[in-house]
């Protein structure tokens, strides 16, 4: 397992107005994972019993590093460079593997291919290639042209394959079944996860791909021309290892444009909320969270390196005689220690309840001119009812229409208007109450600046 | 009133940070943005003059007087005689537009306008981001506007106008350049059809202009002398946004006093309760002066009541070429010719007057055509006899004498000391009624 630094950037902004964000960047070494999280949504102001949103974004920023051969280097008729045979130590079982001219992948322009021919018809796999410049891997793909030239040829794709001839397979053959399996081998036990099946053609070329990921449990997916044919998953876990080529005995298949990606992701990975007291869960875009204690926490499995996701949660603040400081944060659970993140800290502000609408009951805006994302609307209900707050471009064209039940008492209404164009638009309130009485009051002009 | 923003801005450095990390999220409802919200400097309802809107906005088909410059600048092509107007226009909320505009025939260049633009946004209830009360503000925009219309073949003309202003939001100053374009077509006496986009131009701000592409027909139907009819029907598409359909009726009695009623279909839900989209108007002429003024309706959002006052400076005199079988003046003696196989150039000047013109048409055998300018000839000069008389003498020798007896007794209403035209108009009526 390999040992990953854990490093933390810390960095405070902080405002004139007594607001402050806090965020940590992770630092990590080159294939390593690093999750940043930031807060997308700004920094919420709690409003006695109203609900409180975050918006959390969150990226795995490692860099997956790509490795390429399409044998257009090598010497017709010798072992291709970069490649050994049974992690270098089994070369005496091999009569053939070499690189031959005249045969085309089908994404490259070359014409050379290698080709490797096993001798003897052990089964399922004995003849293996192990393609050494690629390095060791943990997570990633292999991916190569292959092309069968005879009926009854089998092959396929190995990854983490050690010196004991441990490793992920990813087997294909043609024949009658033309089966696809997913395989797990550790110390000799042949473990065949799953089963598919896909037209396997003599005379063709195919695009065939394995990806590998996580450390227990590991998930395997098999790809034929860019569909994925099979997945599996396992607790079969097996270290760092070549990625590489197998080729069942007696079979002589052609392999071309072979691509190793080494993808650094996060495994077990799990997203907690720090809920202070006096903020309460009510929902989030990920669906339920299990709680340890009244935190929180999502486990999000795998994030792939280079992807990234969105959060949402929505919390409701009890009062406004305080300001509540909520922190998200990542566990990851492999490679263990190898994985940093950071942090967001978030002071929700605590402001008075907005002045009552006046003269009149009247209605207002703010801010008022706003340069967004939102707007408030505040008004008197005189009963539970609903809210409709309807925006009008210049021309008195509807640009924007929202609609809220509220109960008696002084309310608000958020609008987002961060689409909205630079200018002056009109806005009317009308409230229609449950009693069948209706507040509507005349539009007044709503200024949006960018 | 639209504007092109782009953009000079003026914004507090505080405000960057300060906005966008202090907005709250208290009730949280079903909202829905359409794709108006996001387009800059809207068009529809704003610009134009009483009579435009009275005719329900259907005017890209009409574009006869200078306000073609808000709808379709190839209209200005046709402008007979310089003008001056103001427009004011009592908008929604308090809010206010003037515009003065001006537009004159320019010879072969086609026809000229200009206007300039002012709105006022009323008092602005200024707030902070907590929503305190932070006193009230008057935002404003300015602008100018020049066009050009020219008619390139006969009976159909391209126009082109430009367009700078100036909006101020608050704190930020926004200046920009928009541009309209438009072409105008006339296949037959009294019908026009017109194309234009209006509002061509870059974002602002990230936001895209929001243009207007319009397109519409009009037909002015003489009913009788004293009595036209103009119809005009026209849609118009916001790309990204919606669109709206429009028809208009404006009809004029003796050339001097005007009706008009129109409509705006939007062809989406716009939530605003009550009757909106009918407008009517009326108008009247004064010797050079001509008042209008209509009333949009707009719901429960209110209205808008537009006001325009014109006045229209004496015709210019024209030159037409004609052949030398008119009667002319010569204006020019023939220079003397010292060597008589050399050609020579004369120069005539005819009477540019509309019976002139008529008379001539008339021996051209292009009846209607003469008809059309005596009658054009009385909108500007109701009171002049000699057009009243070639008028019923033409529709006495056309046939039709429904038309000629009316004419007849206009004349006679304007020179009533002609005992001899009373005689034998009554001459002539028993024969018609005997018939």
């Amino acid at each position: 397992m390999r040992e990953w630094k854990l490093g933390w950037i810390k960095f405070f902004i902080f405002l004139m107005s007594g607001v402050f964000l806090n965020l940590r960047w992770g630092t990590h070494p080159a294939l390593g994972q690093s999750l940043n999280l930031t807060q997308t949504s700004p920094a919420p102001m709690v409003m006695g019993g109203q609900p409180v949103i975050y918006n959390f974004a969150y990226f795995n920023s490692a860099v997956p590093v790509t490795t390429l051969d399409n044998f257009e280097g090598d010497t017709p008729g010798t072992m291709p460079a970069g490649w050994v045979t049974y992690g270098g130590s089994r070369v005496g079982s091999v009569i053939s593997e070499t690189v031959t001219a005249g045969l085309n992948g089908t994404t490259e322009p070359g014409n050379q291919a290698v080709s490797a021919v096993f001798n003897y018809g052990c089964s399922p796999f004995c003849g293996r290639l192990d393609y050494i410049s690629a390095g060791s891997v943990t997570d990633g793909s292999i991916q190569a042209d292959i092309y069968f030239p005879n009926s009854g040829d089998a092959a396929g794709l190995i990854w983490r394959n050690d010196v004991n001839n441990n490793q992920y397979q990813m087997t294909f053959s043609q024949g009658t079944l033309n089966n696809i399996n997913l395989v797990a081998q550790d110390n000799s036990p042949y473990k065949n996860l799953v089963t598919s099946s896909a037209n396997i053609n003599i005379g063709q070329w195919y695009t065939v791909k394995l990806a590998v990921s996580g450390i227990n449990p590991v998930l395997l997916t098999a790809y034929v021309n860019g569909t994925v044919v099979a997945t599996a998953s396992t607790t079969i876990s097996l270290g760092p290892g070549y990625p590489g080529l197998q080729v069942q005995g007696a079979s002589a298949v052609i392999f071309d444009n072979v691509q190793v990606v080494q993808s650094p992701d996060a495994d077990g990975v799990s997203f907690i909320d720090d809920l202070p007291n006096g903020l309460s869960y009510v929902s989030s875009s990920i669906g339920a969270p299990v709680f340890n204690g009244s935190n929180p926490t999502w486990n999000l499995g795998i994030i792939v390196a280079g992807s990234a996701a969105t959060v949402q949660m929505i919390t409701t603040g009890n009062n406004c005689n305080e300001s509540y400081i909520n922190t998200a944060r990542f566990n990851v659970g492999a490679p263990s220690g190898s994985v940093t993140s950071n942090p967001v800290t978030v002071l929700a502000v605590c402001s008075p309840t907005p002045s009552p609408p006046a003269p009149d009951n009247k209605p207002y805006v703010f801010s008022n001119p706003s340069s967004g994302p939102t707007v408030n609307f505040v008004y008197n209900m005189a009963g539970s009812g609903t809210a409709f707050i309807r925006v009008w471009n210049a021309s008195g064209v509807l640009a924007a229409s929202l609609q809220n039940a509220q109960s008696t008492g002084i309310q608000q209404s958020v609008l987002n208007i961060q689409s909205f164009a630079p200018g002056h638009y009109f806005y009317q309130v009308d409230l229609k109450y449950d009693s069948g009485g209706e507040d509507r009051f005349q539009p007044e002009v709503l200024a949006v600046e960018k | 009133m639209n504007r092109f923003y782009a953009a000079k801005r003026l914004k507090p450095l505080g405000l960057i940070f300060f906005f966008p990390l202090l907005i709250s999220f208290s009730s949280l409802g079903a909202q829905t943005v359409t794709g108006a919200a996001g387009l800059a400097d809207p068009l529809e309802n704003l610009e134009g003059s009483a009579r435009d809107i009275g005719l329900g906005s259907a005017f890209v088909g009409v574009a006869d007087d200078t306000s073609s410059l808000y709808f379709n600048p190839a209209g200005l092509s046709g402008l007979k005689a310089p003008d001056i107007e103001l427009n004011h226009n009592s908008y929604l909320a308090g809010t206010f537009q003037e515009i003065l505009s001006t537009g004159f025939p320019a010879g072969d260049l086609g026809g000229l306008a200009f206007s300039l633009d002012y709105v006022n946004w009323g008092t602005l209830d200024l707030r902070d981001v907590f929503g305190n009360s932070q006193g009230n503000y008057n935002d404003s925009d300015v602008g100018f506007t020049a066009g050009w219309g020219r008619e390139w073949f006969q009976g159909f003309s391209a126009g082109l106008a430009l367009r700078v202003l100036q909006d101020k939001v608050v704190y930020n100053l926004y200046t920009s350049l928009a541009a309209d374009i438009g072409i105008l077509w006339q296949p037959a006496s009294g019908w026009r059809l017109g194309i234009s986009y209006l509002n061509l131009g870059t974002s602002v701000e990230g936001s895209s202009l929001s243009g207007d592409l319009k397109a519409g027909v009009s037909c002015l139907l003489t009913l009788n002398p004293r009595f036209t009819l103009l119809t005009a029907l026209s849609g118009d598409w916001t790309p990204g946004s919606v669109g709206n359909a429009q028809a208009g009726l404006e009809g004029t009695m003796n050339h001097q006093w005007t009706l008009r009623a129109g409509y705006q279909m939007p062809f989406y839900n716009n939530q605003i309760d009550g009757l909106t989209g009918l407008t009517a108007g009326a108008g009247m002429k004064i010797n050079a002066f001509t008042l209008d003024y209509a009333y949009l309706f707009f719901g429960t959002l209110g209205s808008s009541q537009r006001i325009s006052l014109d006045y229209q400076f004496d015709l210019p005199k024209e030159v037409v070429e004609v052949p030398v079988q008119m009667p002319v003046t010569v204006i020019q003696k023939v220079p003397e010719a010292t060597q008589p196989s050399k050609d020579v150039e004369v120069h005539f000047k005819i009477n540019s007057d509309p019976l002139s013109q008529g008379q001539y048409l008339e021996k051209q055998g292009k009846l209607q055509d003469a008809i059309q300018l005596y009658i054009d000839g009385l909108k500007d000069n109701p009171k002049d006899v000699l057009l009243w008389q070639a008028l019923a003498n033409l529709y006495y020798r056309n046939g039709n004498k429904v038309n000629a007896v009316e004419c007849f007794q206009m004349v006679i209403q304007l020179r009533p000391d002609d005992q001899a035209l009373k005689d034998w108009l009554v001459r002539y009526k028993a024969v018609t009624d005997s018939k």
